[in-house]
This record gives structure tokens, C-alpha cells and sequence, in this order.
């Protein structure tokens, strides 16, 4: 009996007391909100592309540059490197310190019809490769007496340590002369593209006499300049044509169906010369490519395509590098003078542009003033005056991106549960959203969404929206689907909209809003 | 059969009071949990890291009121009780290692519905979060007590004893509502929470070198009075507190906010908007609304206990009859009242039944068995509570005290 008392005792003590879990697990049901956000017009469209009336109705401006002329397109300076070799006449005493060659070169840049006077050095070097075949040291002296950098003249001088018996010794090396100012008149002052340098050969004040044979080589160098890419560049530019090819990728490109039309446009293509030189201007072509129907259409507008248009010469503020006065040549286009509408509304994904510019039509009528800085030649800019003021139907935007990988650790205390996304939606357009998860090979594993509609807002009597429309998806979300969402590679979205009363034209507001809020109903495993 | 084994701070008899022996050395523990409305089927469940599932729930909402608690203790205590003085029986002293783990809370019926089913149940309504309470204490104490016997009259004593206990936190937290309200809207769209609410805990991170995170006193006090049949004792255990280290957080809340789902400013910028990784409302919440938050030492009183209980003795002392009541202070319990019979079946073996209401629970009734084995050596075994604890599934609170005791 105290035995069967003592273990009943103990029992009532340790039974039951071994710990399942380190800490207690219970679920709970979560009704709560997860995430919202606010879509505007000025989350659809960037401030800087877009401007907005007094009355709040919202402009599209799309104004991009369509076309620069390339650095190099007016004129190239090709490398120039040149060698010379001097075999001794016969027998020659050099004593220390001799200059045994002095050499000036006049290079021709060799620029065709192109006739500069001066130019500022945007990126190059003089190159320097010698060869000293004799038994002493030897300084070789490189001048550009014409070329200076703050007022002082390009030199640098070199030593070459003495040959050993049989050889010679190497010495090659470029040198920067990125900055300087190069007078291109040659030596007398008169010529053009002329740039004169000189070498000169000295044997080493210390070094040893040197008795030369017949024959030993006593010069061994090759020397000139290569990529040499101006800044500036003054003189005559010649006579000659820059034809070219813009091509501009437009948003639309995610547009994958559906028609819009459009209440008015208007557009500038404005041309700039920033050369100091005449020149005229053709834009031969401008045609709007549609990739997902297949479809182009190319711009008729007889002021513009294949109109020449005569850019007259910029103007020097002052001295390099002061600002230059550029020159501007603009050409409106609208539904009054071209097909813009429809070239627009046609949703291209690019427009493509054939330019040809000429230079100095006229010839030299500038005496050699003519001027350059090679960063800036020739634009041309497109502006796009587009009133989001159309009517969509069945618009359907579409665009696949990759997903973040996530830490999915710590989801594992989601239950089942329902997901609730609530849009009140301020414009008056109907929206049909989908999001279509895709595994790392783009296959589909989920859609979200559909079939559901978000309703558009209701208008007043001027077709401006008043208030918003509250629509509401119910998305199940049970703990197998939740996995599948959780590990999705990438996400493809498919948003279609109508505006109401289609073909009615509708004016968008930079009021309009649409809020989105996911509200979540689901279990949590607490643990 | 000690009377003191369920809420008690005190699991042995202070005095030593057989004239016989100079020395009695003890070992004891106990724990107990109680609750007006939390069931032991729960409390078990919820102990044992087991599922705690919606029939569990249930059997608590049942008994839930508008303020409900809990409360439950780990005790476990080594003492020597000596005569110091060989030469004069009536004076003893008192050492003592105790380990004790208190924790206790007072909730509404709201509360424990948000926090173990979730704000679902209260859509379009606001749960009342108000009057929370919740602490936890963890501390060692050493203890160094001295009493004394005074004769009064013909055969009447009184034993007057007092400890000093140096105590070394080891760890608290400690939660305080005012005004809390948490308004859940019908459809979820947002959350509006009124938030009153002060927590302080300890350094959690040990950056003591001792690792012990609290240091402070505490006090006891034992008065009996006993005469050949009967006897009248009052006490007051762990009057005190413990101040902890200076890496303690206080953190008060005091702002009403409203919650409409965490703002997604890109919504097309998919690589951080469609997946937000580490986001959590935990660290959303801490910084959006909690601003007010102390690093600095925190006092805490501990938990405390006054007694009183009458024991009439019969038959030559077999047979006693006991009623007193006792109150837990600074711990969310209310007085309890209690009363009890013990019987001596033999020399070796006695038995005791008790009954009892209060605390932090309702009805419970109980049995013990002291057992005296030769060479003077003690077992105390029993619980205060096997009532409820054999209605396991409804019953509110569960308990069991060991004591061992050897003297010479």
C-alpha cells in the first residue's frame, strides 16, 4: 500500500511533464490590412514627361534627342608615324655631346577638303620609338614648338643608355598631349593641317667618344602621332555630307493589342547647328514601326520629309572653350499638316529617321573661320505635345519580370487563408488585371486575378470622373498555392483597359487616383 | 501536512520546534499554477509546447469573465535550521538556497480571445485590451534567518522568527495596460489601436559579467503562537524587491494609431515591391509607434504574502482543524481562505485534507502524507490541488510540493 502510494505520488509529480515543443503552438485567425498603394498620373507618367494644365487635365511631353551627329563624322585625323634610319657615310668621330641629328617634320593630316588652321587636342599622344645602335648613351629630344599647354611648348627628351656590342638598346614611349593647342600652320605660318615637330639626337655630355665605320647606323627612329581626336577645330571645314539614321524606342513596345484614338497632338522637330559652318538639312524619312501588328507608317509631312531646310552657322561667345551660339531650325507638325495622328496612334514601338547633313553650301564663304567642337555638331530633337485626352479600347499593356528571390523561412506559419484586393478606382477606365506566375523555365504555374474587373469610375455630364468606384477580388490562397507564388521566378502582367464609352474621347486629370489595398484573412500558426 | 504549500513562498515549517534535535536540514519544491478561467488541460498544453486546438480554447471562453487570472510558481528550497547556541534550545538559526520562477497575469476576456484566436472574431467591433497585467520573475535568494522562543504563560510559546534574503534577479518581464482598445474594421481594410501599455524587462543580452541582470533584499517575518491546543501564526513573506542592471528597457506606449497595410510606394518596381523581403510588422510596428524607450534600472517588488491561520488541536494531536486565510500582494491575486483536517494514523504516518478558494482560482481541495522514516528522516508529498486536477479537462489549477527533511 505505501508503495502503491509513493509511485502514485511520483507519478502525479513527473507524469506529463516532458516538453513536446520548446514553445506553446496555437493558430489564430488574422483579419487585417497587408499593403496598399496609390496609383496616380504621376506614378503612371514621370513628372519630367508629363505637364498639367491649370485645370488639371494631363499633357504627355515626350522630347528626346532622335539624332546627334557622331565625333568623327565631319573629318578623321589618321595616325601618322613615320621612320627614319641614317647609316653613317664613312668613318665619323662623334665626340660627347654631339647633336648628330636635327630633323624638323611637317606632317599633312591629310583631312581631304578640310582645311584647319588650329586646333585644341581632345585625346591623343606623340609616339616615340628609337634605337640606339651606338656604344655611348644617346638623348633624343622630341618638340612640338607649335603645340602648347598653358603658354609653354610640348617637349620631352629622352635617354637611351649606350648600345652593347652587336645591339642597340629600345627606347618606345607615347606622350599625352591631351589639352594642348596645336597651331596647324606649318612652319611658315601659311599652310593647313600642318603639323610640324621636330626630333633631335645628342650623344651624352659623359659618355664616351664614338669612332662610326661605313655603314654602322647612326639614326634609328620612328615618331609621329596617333589617335588624335580634336576638341576644337577652326578653319574651312570643307564641303561634304553627314547622312544618318535615328531610331527612337517608345514605351508602347509593352502595348500588345487593342486601339486608341487620339483627340489632337502636336509635335516639333527642331534641328541644331552647333558647328560654325552653313549647312542644310533633309530628313529623307520618319516612319513609325509597329512590331506586334506588323504595321508602318511613315511620316507625311510636306514642310518636313525631303524639304531642305537651310541651319545657318553657330557663333563663338569667346575664345575655346567659351559656349557656343548654336543655331536652331524647328518644323511643327499636327493633324493639320501631317499624319502625326494617325502615325501615333498607330502605338509604335520605334520611329526611325533618315537625315543627310551638308556642309558649307556655299564653300569657303567664312575664309578659313570656320569652327568646330566635336562634342557637339548636328541634333536633331523630337517634342511630343500628346493631351492624355483619347479614348482605349481593349488596350492591353504586357510585361514579364523577374521576382526577388525571398527568404521564404519564415512563411512557414501561414495557414490557409483568402486574400482580399480592394481597388477604388478613380479613373474612368475599366481595368482588367492579371499576374501570371512563371517558373525559371517561363512556364505558368499560377494566375491571380481573373476573371475579375476593376469597374471604372462614374462620370459627370463633361465626361469627368467623379468620385471613385470600389471593386473587390477575392483571391483563395490556400497554404499548396501559396508555395507555388512564393517560389515564382518571374511574374508576367497583363493589364487591359477600356475608357468608358468607347469611342468617346476622355481627358485624364492629374486628380485621378487609383488605390489598391490587399487585405489578408488567414490563419497563423503561432509556434 | 503543511497549510502552506500552494500559493505559498514558504513550502517548510519555519520553526524548529522539537526540543529534541539541534539540526534539521530540508530539501523542498514546489509548483502550482492557478486560474479562475484558464483550465489545466490548457495550462498543460500551453507548458508542454503541445497544440493548443479550438476545444481547448472553448473550455476556457467558457469560464471567462470580464477580468480573469493566473498566477503559478517553481519553488525549490535548501535550508539548515540550527540552534547556534548549544547551550540555549530556544534560539535558532536559519540558512537557506531558494530558486523560485513567479509569474502571473490579470486579462480580459478579450485579451486572451485576440491572443489565442486572432483579431478575426472581432470584425467590426473593438476588443477591450484594457487593465492588462503580466509578470514573470526568475530569482535566486539566500537567506539567513534567526528565531527565537518566548515563554508567554503556564503553556503557551511564541516563536518569533526573521529571515534577510539577498536576491539576485535573474530574469522579469513585466507588461502593464491601461487603456487598450484594438478596433478591427468589419471588412479588415484597417486596424485603429489605442495603446496604453508599459513594458519593462530585463538585459536580455547578459551584458552583466555575472550574467545576473537584478540585485536587491527582501524580508520575512514569522510569528506563532502555540499553546497544548491550539495555535495562532501570522507571517509576512518576501516583503522586498529586486533593482535591475542598468541594461533594463522600459518601454511605454502611449498612442492611438491606425493601420492600413504597409504603403508599396513602386508598385512596377517588381524586384522589391511584389516580394518584400524581412519585412515583418514586428519591426514596423517598433518603429513606427514606439518611441518612448529607457534604457536604466528598473525596481520591482516581489512577490509577497501575509498569512494568518488558527489550528485547534485534538485527541492528543492527532487530529487538528486549521482555517485562516492568506493574500498575495504585487502578483494579480486575490485573498484566499482556506481551511483543514489532519489525522495521525500511526507514529510514522499522517494524513491531511484541505480545502480552499481564492487566490488566483476558485474551489480546491487537496491531500498530503507526511511519512516519518527512522533516523528522523520526513517526507512530505502531497497537492493542494487534486480536485481540480482530476476534472483535468475543466479544472482551473494543479499543484504538488515535495519536502524532505532530516534532522538530528
Amino acid at each position: 500500500m505505501k508503495r502503491l502510494l509513493s509511485l502514485f505520488i511520483l507519478a502525479i509529480l513527473l507524469c506529463g511533464c516532458k516538453k513536446e515543443n520548446d514553445s506553446p503552438q496555437w493558430d489564430i485567425a488574422i483579419l487585417g490590412p497587408l499593403f496598399k498603394t496609390s496609383l496616380g498620373v504621376s506614378d503612371l507618367v514621370p513628372d519630367s514627361l508629363s505637364h498639367i494644365d491649370p485645370d488639371g487635365a494631363v499633357t504627355l511631353v515626350f522630347d528626346s534627342n532622335i539624332y546627334s551627329t557622331p565625333i568623327d563624322s565631319l573629318f578623321k585625323i589618321n595616325d601618322t608615324l613615320q621612320t627614319t634610319i641614317y647609316l653613317s657615310p664613312g668613318m665619323v668621330i662623334l665626340q660627347p655631346g654631339f647633336i648628330f641629328y636635327s630633323q624638323p617634320n611637317d606632317l599633312d593630316l591629310n583631312l581631304n577638303n578640310v582645311e584647319l588652321s588650329g586646333a585644341i587636342v581632345k585625346s591623343g599622344h606623340a609616339r616615340m620609338f628609337a634605337k640606339n645602335h651606338l656604344p655611348t648613351p644617346v638623348i633624343y629630344t622630341f618638340n612640338i614648338p607649335k603645340a602648347t599647354l598653358n603658354g609653354v611648348p610640348f617637349q620631352r627628351v629622352q635617354t637611351l643608355a649606350a648600345a652593347p656590342s652587336g645591339s642597340y638598346t629600345v627606347f618606345d614611349s607615347t606622350f599625352d598631349i591631351s589639352g594642348y593647342t596645336i597651331d596647324l600652320t606649318g612652319t611658315l605660318g601659311t599652310d593647313f593641317n600642318n603639323l610640324s615637330y621636330t626630333v633631335t639626337g645628342q650623344t651624352a655630355p659623359g659618355g664616351i667618344t664614338v669612332n662610326l665605320q661605313p655603314g654602322d647606323t647612326v639614326v634609328d627612329i620612328t615618331s609621329g602621332f596617333e589617335a588624335l581626336i580634336p576638341f576644337y577645330a577652326k578653319g574651312y571645314l570643307g564641303q561634304g555630307s553627314v547622312a544618318g539614321t535615328g531610331i527612337n524606342y517608345l514605351a508602347t513596345r509593352k502595348l500588345d493589342g487593342g486601339t486608341i484614338l487620339l483627340d489632337s497632338i502636336s509635335a516639333t522637330l527642331t534641328f541644331k547647328n552647333s558647328v560654325g559652318a552653313d549647312a542644310q538639312v533633309l530628313l529623307t524619312k520618319m516612319s513609325a514601326f509597329n512590331n506586334q501588328t506588323g504595321t508602318t507608317i511613315d511620316l507625311v509631312a510636306p514642310t518636313l520629309v525631303n524639304h531642305v531646310l537651310n541651319l545657318n552657322r553657330a557663333t563663338e561667345s569667346g575664345p575655346p572653350p567659351s559656349p557656343v551660339n548654336s543655331t536652331y531650325y524647328s518644323v511643327q507638325l499636327d493633324n493639320t499638316n501631317s499624319n502625326i495622328i494617325a502615325l501615333i496612334e498607330s502605338l509604335p514601338d520605334r520611329l526611325e529617321y533618315d537625315l543627310n547633313f551638308n556642309i558649307n553650301p556655299l564653300g569657303n564663304v567664312s575664309g578659313h573661320h570656320d569652327f568646330l567642337y566635336t562634342d557637339d555638331l548636328f541634333d536633331a530633337n523630337l517634342k511630343i505635345n500628346l493631351p492624355l485626352r483619347f479614348a482605349a479600347n481593349q488596350l492591353l499593356f504586357t510585361d514579364t519580370q523577374a521576382l526577388a528571390a525571398i527568404d521564404t523561412s519564415g512563411d512557414n506559419n501561414l495557414g490557409d487563408g483568402i486574400f482580399k484586393l480592394i481597388a477604388e478606382n478613380g479613373f474612368p477606365y475599366e481595368l482588367e488585371i492579371q499576374l501570371i506566375t512563371l517558373d525559371e523555365n517561363y512556364n505558368v504555374t499560377d494566375s491571380l486575378f481573373v476573371p475579375n474587373t476593376i469597374a471604372p469610375a462614374p462620370m459627370d455630364g463633361n465626361f469627368r470622373a467623379i468620385g471613385q468606384k470600389r471593386t473587390e477580388f477575392i483571391i483563395d490562397l490556400p497554404v499548396a498555392r501559396r508555395d507555388k507564388l512564393l517560389s515564382a521566378k518571374f511574374v508576367a502582367i497583363r493589364a487591359r483597359f477600356s475608357t468608358s464609352g468607347y469611342p468617346q474621347i476622355l481627358q485624364i486629370y492629374s486628380d485621378y487616383v487609383l488605390d489598391l489595398k490587399l487585405v489578408g484573412d488567414f490563419i497563423y500558426h503561432i509556434r | 501536512m503543511s497549510l502552506r504549500g500552494q500559493t505559498d513562498l514558504e513550502t517548510s515549517s519555519h520553526f524548529m520546534k522539537d526540543s529534541m534535535h539541534s539540526v534539521l536540514f530540508n530539501v523542498s519544491g514546489n509548483y502550482f499554477f492557478g486560474s479562475d478561467a484558464l483550465t489545466n488541460e490548457f495550462a498543460s498544453h500551453y507548458y508542454l509546447g503541445k497544440f493548443i486546438d479550438e476545444d481547448l480554447k472553448d473550455n476556457v471562453t467558457k469560464n471567462l469573465s470580464s477580468m480573469n487570472h493566473f498566477g503559478g510558481q517553481a519553488l525549490w528550497d535548501l535550508s539548515l535550521t540550527f540552534h547556534p547556541d548549544t547551550g540555549n534550545n530556544k534560539v535558532e538559526a536559519y540558512i537557506a538556497y531558494r530558486s523560485r520562477v513567479h509569474s502571473s497575469s490579470r486579462f480580459s476576456k478579450d485579451f486572451f480571445e485576440i491572443f489565442f484566436r486572432g483579431n478575426k472574431m472581432f470584425a467590426g467591433e473593438t476588443a477591450d485590451l484594457s487593465d492588462f497585467s503580466f509578470q514573470q520573475f526568475t530569482y535566486k535568494q539566500f537567506v539567513f534567518g534567526i528565531g527565537n522562543e518566548f515563554s508567554i504563560s503556564g503553556n503557551g510559546k511564541l516563536y518569533v522568527g526573521v529571515d534577510l534574503a539577498i536576491n539576485r534577479g535573474v530574469s522579469f518581464l513585466d507588461v502593464k495596460t491601461s487603456d487598450a482598445t484594438l478596433y478591427t474594421a468589419a471588412d479588415g481594410e484597417f486596424i485603429f489601436a489605442d495603446l496604453h501599455a508599459s513594458i519593462a524587462t530585463d538585459d536580455s543580452s547578459g551584458q552583466h559579467p555575472s550574467k545576473l541582470d537584478g540585485s536587491g533584499y527582501s524580508g520575512d517575518l514569522y510569528i506563532e503562537y502555540e499553546t497544548e491546543s491550539s495555535m495562532l501564526s501570522f507571517s509576512v513573506e518576501n516583503y522586498g524587491s529586486i533593482v535591475w542592471n542598468k541594461w533594463s528597457t522600459t518601454v511605454n506606449l502611449d498612442s492611438s494609431f491606425s493601420f492600413e497595410g504597409i504603403e508599396v510606394r513602386d508598385l512596377f518596381d517588381l524586384e522589391d515591391s511584389v516580394k518584400i523581403r524581412g519585412a515583418n510588422l514586428d519591426s514596423m510596428f517598433y518603429q513606427n509607434y514606439v518611441h518612448d524607450r529607457k534604457e536604466g534600472r528598473v525596481t520591482t517588488m516581489l512577490p509577497m504574502k501575509i498569512s494568518g491561520f488558527y489550528t485547534l488541536y485534538f485527541n492528543n494531536r492527532i487530529v487538528s482543524a486549521t482555517i485562516g486565510m492568506d493574500v498575495l500582494l504585487n502578483t494579480n491575486a486575490s485573498n484566499r481562505y482556506f481551511a483543514g483536517l489532519t489525522y495521525k494514523i500511526n507514529r510514522s504516518n499522517q494524513l491531511g485534507v484541505n480545502l480552499a478558494a481564492g487566490g488566483y482560482t476558485t474551489f480546491h481541495m487537496g491531500m498530503g502524507i507526511t511519512h516519518w522514516f527512522p533516523w528522523n528522516v520526513k517526507l512530505e508529498v502531497g497537492s493542494n490541488y487534486l480536485y481540480p486536477m482530476i476534472t483535468y479537462k475543466s479544472g482551473k489549477s494543479q499543484g504538488a510540493y515535495l519536502s524532505l527533511s532530516k534532522s538530528f
